[in-house]
């Protein structure tokens, strides 16, 4: 909402600038976002007018003027084309000074001298560009000071008004703020024309309101011998400076009112509407309308609108209809105020697509007591700019009458709220200059409260509370420390884990990314779940943030790719966020840990040697990660077909036997698809919420080993489909009791052993906990282990008796 | 005899003093400690003087021994030491080449100042507590005193999943959710993240926000004023100045929203893009928590009090780094997020 400060000025005393007056508003509720100025640096600039214009002997494009103002008659050069002998024009007299310090001097153009200039609205800082001298009205009085005359000097403030506040969507509003905030008197009284309800306008149209709820107050009048025309311009400057296109005198009116009293009206073309009846109603079905610019709109059933004998004539509360529009041909003005019901308006807006001034302000409410007066005051400015006669009478259905609540403040409770230590007077005098209604009660410190019509928002204690503490200040309330029981405060394990893990995976040199949880269908297709099993939005704001994401990896490739175009190229990254998916119809939300890995393992280094990252590093990764978390019994499957992974390089994820998510290399026509061919990708997913079972297990403390181990090495040649798993288990099973623990050393593939066979370098770690082995009993068991992995596996074993202390 | 050996002595030392290496010490050991050395001759002369003598000039010639002895051996470890540091330098390495090292990585900017922010109000007393992405148009909205047709609704532009299901726009439903299960008093905070249908320079749809509430008997505005206060104190600055202006959120009343003084032109608004020449900067919206709301979880708005507050953390991120875009929090460069 844009505010004239000349105009407020016109309701309240105002000693303040700009800059002072937004920051108390701001500081009161009414945030002001921007303050511009109108043409305030313009000085010496008068009303003038015409007297001949002849063409420059020296220059056919320039013309040469006089122009006659109480001071005296001015010779003037003048460029422009659009003016002709009597037009009253802005005249800047040399010494004058315009915008930005630019002084108007007398000069000589093409061998004639100008004594002064004939300002055009760009040049007086009222319009971006302007084409041509501003003309003024006619009756624009001679020698006046143009700033004086324009309003200039004026400075708009734009103020961002919040729902509750809709009585603030006018200058008489803010005026009102002004008046309470600085103990200053408003100076307004609402304008009541005569006219009883039975006068000649009841034989010239008749309304009915058949459906109930959508309109609790329609009041009509009619202006005859109308003489519709532009504007006055300073009337157009106004509107203009509140962001409203002028269109002619009485849509002008009917705007100016709205701006001033924030009551919307409406005009007819009087002689438009057929059957001399206007009936406020729900469309029907099929029904049409052709609104002011030119569209036909098809309504929906229920749609509140005007309508003639014909049809619908307006969109109630949101814009007129072209059929009965005020134009050039309109004699008689039919007028229409009215409040219509907020959320029939807001629903008709929304679904039409239509934000107009009007339906703003419908939507969050009108002064149902102010409906008159704004006819009232409209009604007469039409006779003043456009001439005519207001027929005598007026239509004014009130159907749900204004009742003022009576809420009771409690100064205790008041203070209780916001900390202070207001006295009952203090209170009453900020409610008393807020409008309020106020009187005593029998009981001490409580305050009975009306509010007036236009503070709906008002309904409870609450409310006053507020208003208390935003008129008082809110600077006014003392900071304090709340005085509450002391108890520890807790991060929850959740958080914990997270944390833990955040460090883990930064300390295995990844870095974490935060993505979006919407994905595009693409990305989503990545995830190996069909499109349309997705999480959808039903109002994305583009296809490619339509899905919710089933998984996260998608998105770290998305991240890959990105750094990848930036020549980045060797990338550790993760991410921890929710994932989405429908589960017999139910949607089940989750968190997921999700890493990747891809280029080189340890990037461009002198002393390490360039390797690309592979498998072992993604489960390493995800090892260390469980290691480091706590979290045991996990166990790597195969993957079965896990449609984006590499068949032969994936396994499923188990914690203690519960399946929680995988890893494993990314299928290469994924990568093509996104146009990373070729590269080396690497993922793990796994689900945060299953870690989380296994993650707080309490640590029990296990003694050290008090007698020497001892520790023999072993390679065995294998069928390379033997699983290490397997060779593991066996050998821990030859004899658990002194069998401490098995290391791989070394896997080998190659010229030396037979083809699609593997060797492999096993440690193997002995030790009692009671007492020293000795070395019988280590080669016995050692020997054991060389038999049972020829004998179960076929393997061949080499140094099996190779001993290593 | 006794000024020969003086002499002796005296010219041996100095000789040893000259020695530059480790060869000429050994071949003046040699001399005057070898079995035919100097010292070795004269004892070998000894028994040639009378008895007396022969004790008197033993000793001495004694004692001149271990002073060359010594004044020799030191020498030698000298020189042993040098000549060990020496060989040690030729073992130098290039201290200026770069490590062999596994490269840190970093937690996402965001996450770092949400940790910040979580631990202060941590350490004030209050709890972490967590809800879904997704929520039902009563968490949301309803509950927190948000009628549908409310034109508060267009302050928040909503992503639906469904007619009653939509991405939260804020993370104020665990306000509800935490209060339906639990009494007063409850200090609660609840990080997360939400959605807004919103895409500019200066918006992204989703982003993090940590939303704060607590309730007790006797919880004023002052007290929401005075946690307020420290805590952006600590996170920004002591010295920072910080206003409480009247604002309106459907589920506190009265409602304020908090402005600091600008971080980046330290509050004088000249030619400053990011508080726009206003000297301030939103980071806060906040009040005491509407008794609608604590109706609709059963609380007796008579008996308890409570505030609420709600932050974005990327924007909370973007002052304290000065970063001026906030897209490049989910562009994830790792040469950006390399920097926190």
């Amino acid at each position: 909402m844009k505010a004239s400060i000349n105009w407020l000025k016109e309701f309240v005393d105002l000693d303040i600038g700009p800059a002072d007056l937004s920051s108390m508003l701001t500081m009161a509720g009414l945030e002001v976002e921007e303050v511009e100025d109108v043409g305030s640096e313009v000085e010496g600039v008068i009303v003038a007018r015409i007297n001949s214009v002849e063409r420059h002997p020296n220059a056919d494009r320039l013309s040469l003027c006089e122009v006659e103002t109480d001071s005296g008659k001015y010779s003037i050069v003048c460029g422009a084309s659009n003016m002709k002998v009597g037009d009253m024009v802005a005249l800047a007299v040399p010494g004058s000074i315009l915008p930005k310090g630019f002084r108007i001097e007398k000069r000589s153009i093409r061998g004639i001298e100008s004594e002064g200039m004939m300002c055009s609205e760009a040049e007086l800082g009222l319009a971006e560009t302007s084409e041509g001298i501003l003309i003024l009205d006619d009756n624009a009085p001679m020698g006046k000071d143009i700033s004086d005359y324009l309003g200039l000097g004026d400075a708009i403030i734009d103020v961002s008004v919040t729902p509750n506040r809709p009585d603030w969507l006018s200058i008489l509003g803010i005026s009102r703020e002004i008046s309470a905030i600085t103990d200053q008197p408003l100076r307004y009284r609402p304008y009541i024309h005569g006219g009883n309800k039975a006068g000649d306008i009841s034989r010239m149209v008749s309304v009915k309101m058949p459906d109930t709820g959508v309109c609790s107050r329609y009041v009509v009048r009619i202006i005859e011998g109308v003489n519709v025309k532009p504007s006055p311009y300073w009337l157009q400057l106004r509107l203009r400076a509140h962001g409203v296109r002028p269109i002619n005198n009485i849509v002008d009116i009917t705007n100016y009112i709205m701006l001033e009293l924030g009551q919307p009206l409406h005009s007819f073309d009087y002689d438009s509407i057929k059957g001399a009846a206007v009936t406020v109603r729900r469309a029907k079905a099929g029904e049409t309308i052709e609104i002011l610019d030119s569209a036909v709109i098809k309504l929906r059933e229920g749609t509140p609108v005007i309508s003639d004998k014909d049809g619908p004539i307006a969109l109630a509360g949101v814009m007129g209809g072209k059929r009965a529009e005020t134009g050039e041909h309109t004699k008689r003005v039919l007028l229409e105020c009215a409040s219509f019901t907020a959320a029939d308006v807001r629903s008709s807006s929304k679904r039409l697509g239509l934000s107009t001034e009007s339906s703003y302000r419908f939507e969050r409410g009108i002064d149902i007591e102010g409906v008159r007066p704004a006819i009232d005051r409209a009604a007469k400015m039409v006779t003043e700019l456009a001439g005519g006669r207001i027929v005598d009478g007026i239509i004014d259905l009130y159907q749900d009458k204004f009742h003022p609540p009576r809420i009771t403040i409690r100064q205790k409770r008041c203070n209780s709220i916001l900390g202070t230590r207001l006295t009952g007077d203090k209170i009453k005098t900020i409610l008393w200059r807020l409008g309020l209604g106020v009187e005593d009660t029998s009981e001490k410190g409580v305050i009975v409260v009306t509010p007036p019509s236009y503070r709906r928002d008002i309904g409870r204690e609450i409310d006053l509370i507020e208003e208390v503490a935003r008129i008082n200040g809110y600077r006014n309330i003392p900071a304090t420390v709340p005085r509450t029981m002391m108890s520890p405060g807790r991060k929850g394990t959740i958080k914990i884990m997270r944390d833990a893990a955040r460090h883990i995976l930064t300390d295995l040199g990844f870095f974490e990314v935060h993505n979006y949880s919407f994905v595009s269908p693409r990305a989503f297709a990545a995830s190996g779940v069909d499109a349309a099993e997705a999480v959808s939005l039903l109002n994305p704001l583009s296809e490619v943030q339509s899905l919710l994401r089933r998984r996260i990896f998608p998105s770290l490739i998305y991240n890959l790719l990105y750094n990848h175009n930036r020549r980045i190229e060797d990338i550790k990254i993760f991410e921890i966020g929710h994932v989405f998916r429908y589960e017999e119809k139910s949607l089940v939300e989750e968190e997921f840990i999700a890493g990747l890995i891809s280029g080189d393992r340890y990037g461009l280094s002198w002393n390490q040697p360039q390797q690309k990252a592979d498998f072992y590093d993604i489960k390493g990764t995800l090892e260390s990660l469980m290691e480091g978390l706590g979290v045991g019994g996990i166990s790597f499957g195969k993957s079965g077909e896990v449609p984006f992974l590499h068949p032969g390089r994936a396994a499923k994820v188990s914690v203690n036997g519960r399946e929680t998510g995988f890893l494993g290399e990314v299928r290469p026509n994924i990568l093509k698809d996104c146009g990373l061919d070729r590269m080396n990708v690497y993922i793990f997913e796994i689900s945060m919420n299953i870690l989380r079972e296994h993650y707080d297990t309490p640590v029990r403390y296990g003694a050290l080993p008090v007698y020497p181990g001892s520790k023999r090495d072993i390679s065995v040649i294998v069928d390379d489909k033997v699983e290490y798993e397997v060779i593991h288990k066996l050998i821990v099973d030859t004899d658990r009791k002194i069998i401490e623990d098995v290391e791989v050393f070394d896997v080998y593939y190659g010229e030396s052993i037979p083809k699609g066979t593997r060797s492999i370098g096993l440690r193997v770690s002995y030790r009692l906990s009671d007492r020293t082995l000795t070395d019988e009993e280590v080669e016995r068991v050692h020997s054991k282990i060389a038999g049972r992995l020829a004998e179960k596996l076929g393997a061949e074993v080499r140094g099996g008796c190779d001993s290593y202390k | 005899m006794k000024g020969r050996l003086a002499k002796l002595e005296e010219e041996a030392l100095s000789q040893i003093s000259s020695v530059k290496d480790v060869q000429h010490l050994s071949e003046l050991k040699i001399k005057y400690l070898g079995r035919k050395g100097v010292i070795s001759s004269l004892v070998k002369d000894l028994p040639s003087l009378p008895l007396d003598d022969r004790r008197r000039f033993g000793r001495l010639i004694n004692k001149i021994k271990c002073r060359i002895e010594g004044r020799i051996d030191a020498l030698a470890a000298q020189f042993s030491e040098r000549e060990k540091t020496e060989r040690l330098k030729g073992e130098r390495v290039d201290v200026t080449l770069p490590g062999r090292r596994v490269p840190p990585g970093r937690r996402h900017p965001v996450t770092q100042v949400l940790d910040e922010v979580e631990d202060i109000f941590v350490g004030f007393g209050f709890e972490i507590a967590e809800g879904p992405d997704i929520e039902s148009d009563y968490y949301n909205f309803e509950a927190l005193n948000i009628p549908k047709d409310h034109p508060a609704r267009d302050m928040q532009d909503t992503f639906y999943i469904s007619e009653n299901l939509l991405l939260r726009t804020h993370t104020s439903p665990v306000q509800i959710r935490v209060m339906e299960r639990k009494r007063p008093p409850v200090r609660i905070i609840a990080p997360g993240a939400v959605y807004r249908r919103d895409s500019d320079l200066s918006h992204t749809p989703m982003f993090r926000q940590v939303e704060g509430f607590m309730v007790d008997e006797g919880i004023t505005f002052g007290d929401l004023k005075g946690v307020l206060i420290t805590f952006l104190h600590t996170i920004f600055d002591e010295e920072l100045a910080i206003r409480f202006r009247p604002s309106f959120f459907p589920f506190t009343e009265p409602s304020a929203e908090v402005d600091i003084q600008c971080v980046i032109c330290g509050g004088s608004g000249n030619q400053c893009g990011v508080c726009k020449g206003s000297g301030w900067i939103e980071v806060l919206g906040s009040g005491m928590i509407h008794p609608n709301v604590f109706s609709n979880v059963g609380y007796d708005p008579e008996k308890v009090t409570g505030f609420a507050f709600g932050l974005g953390i990327e924007r909370i991120t973007m002052l304290k780094f000065g970063i001026d875009n906030i897209r490049y929090f989910f562009d994830n460069d790792v040469r950006f997020l390399r920097q926190f």
